[in-house]
């Protein structure tokens, strides 16, 4: 076993884990549901989370990796029961159909919008490219963050 | 298969202590970003030395050459100032032709790439093209051409860390010409080409053509490149050497294309980008 520290949403975890263990399993065992389990290969992005403000597919990265690192998940986005802007978006275009992928979507998406000097569509689809969404073909979630980037 | 026998992890600040780790453990393996030995890795793989902040992430341009640590991202890669255009376009080219997403692309990392070899990398094919040299540490001879890296598997296997590469672009370089097809944008190339040119004169001084997505390694046309060195282009020549390609390369199977497909459309990359060059639109 391994001891670690992680800063997750801004707050500090403390845990012994297995060396083995991805930062995927770690969060879900601390109860951030929103970090979804899916190809676990890195391939279809559900899992996506920001360590040290860089995106990574939490299913291929171990938790050792993050050791010291500040972690954000799409919980860090908002606080409860408020929405962030950007929740909201999709919300009103409909951009939420199974919604599987859309905690992922939303945090690559709120980013991409925090760290793009000035955003493009093309940009953007590029930025959520590591999400897989089979159910909207990106349409509602483009024309979200969009409404989100035009209005500020 | 999966991690089930890593035990030990280390995130060392010095290429020096990652080198000792690697070479006074059996097991332990370097890694860039992970995105491959984390899925992929099985029970042989006891310890992991962390290169991410041994600092060699780095892009540094000197003159006609390119320095780029192996720690350095392709998402590094992609949005640096250094790689928005001639002769280092092309950098940004290979990468988005990977078919890989910005998600894997923010943790891929140059060393990684070059350990995993594949026949499948665009990026590689491009920086093979360009005759990149490796910076290795913790070996005798320390630099080696990426190319004869590739092909050396005794070397591959050996306790060695790759700390970088460097670009060099001599003052007549012409073209750095990347081609490839794709069912779409965003999927992995069926075949693709890199292809380096420098004149002297009108006459060819000097060419490089690899091709990825061929076989399990990149492929390198040498017969094409000596078909071409010395010779001023012409509409005949570029015939020949592209059919001379399509008669050469040996695809492996792969259900996404046939063999046949494969040759005809080697031939025809090379046809298009010794056109551009020819009409002088190459310089990319």
């Amino acid at each position: 076993m391994k001891s670690i520290t992680i800063s997750v949403n801004d707050k500090k975890i403390h845990a012994e884990i297995p060396a083995p263990q991805t930062l995927l399993d770690f969060l879900r065992s601390n109860g951030i549901m929103s970090v979804k389990r899916g190809c676990e290969s890195g391939e279809c992005g559900s899992c996506a989370v920001l360590v040290d403000d860089e995106p990574r597919a939490s299913c291929i990265t171990l938790t050792l990796q993050a050791d010291g690192k500040e972690v954000k998940t799409v919980d860090a986005l908002s606080t409860r029961p408020d929405l962030s802007e950007l929740q909201k978006r999709f919300i009103e275009v409909g951009a939420i159909q199974c919604g599987y992928c859309t905690p992922a979507l939303l945090l690559l998406a709120d980013h991409y919008l925090n760290n793009a000097l000035s955003p493009s569509e093309k940009e953007l689809r590029e930025a959520i490219s590591g999400v897989l969404c089979r159910c909207t073909g990106y349409l509602k979630p483009v024309e979200a963050i969009k409404k989100e980037f035009k209005a500020n | 298969m999966g991690l089930t026998k890593l035990s030990d992890y280390y995130r060392p600040k010095k290429l020096t202590e990652a080198i000792r780790l690697l070479k006074e453990n059996d097991g332990y393996f370097p890694i860039g970003g992970g995105t491959w030995l984390i899925p992929y890795g099985g029970p042989e793989v006891r310890g992991i030395v962390d290169l991410s902040e041994a600092g060699i992430r780095e892009i540094r341009l000197e003159e006609t050459l390119m320095y780029i640590g192996a720690s350095t991202t392709l998402n590094d890669l992609l949005t640096a100032p250094e790689t928005s255009s001639h002769p280092y376009g092309f950098i940004r080219e290979t990468i988005n032709s990977e078919g890989s997403t910005r998600l894997i692309d923010s943790v891929s990392t140059v060393g990684g790439k070059i350990a995993l070899g594949r026949g499948d990398s665009s990026f590689l094919a491009g920086l093979a093209a360009i005759d990149a040299t490796i910076i290795l540490f913790g070996k005798m001879s320390e630099d080696i051409k990426l190319w004869d890296y590739l092909n050396d598997s005794e070397l591959r296997n050996e306790n060695h860390i790759i700390s970088g590469i460097e670009i060099s672009t001599p003052e007549n370089i012409h073209s750095v010409i990347f081609e490839s097809i794709s069912y779409i944008r965003s999927s992995p190339p069926l075949i693709s080409l890199a292809l380096y040119l420098t004149l002297s004169g009108n006459l060819i001084e000097s060419v490089r053509i690899v091709f990825s997505s061929i076989e399990e390694k990149l492929v390198r046309l040498e017969e094409a490149e000596t078909m071409l060195l010395g010779k001023e282009l012409n509409d005949e020549l570029i015939k020949k050497v592209s059919a001379l390609a399509a008669k050469t390369i040996e695809p492996s199977y792969d259900p996404k294309g046939s063999a046949e497909y494969k040759k005809a459309m080697a031939g025809l990359l090379i046809e298009r980008s010794l056109i551009k060059i020819n009409s002088n639109r190459g310089v990319s």
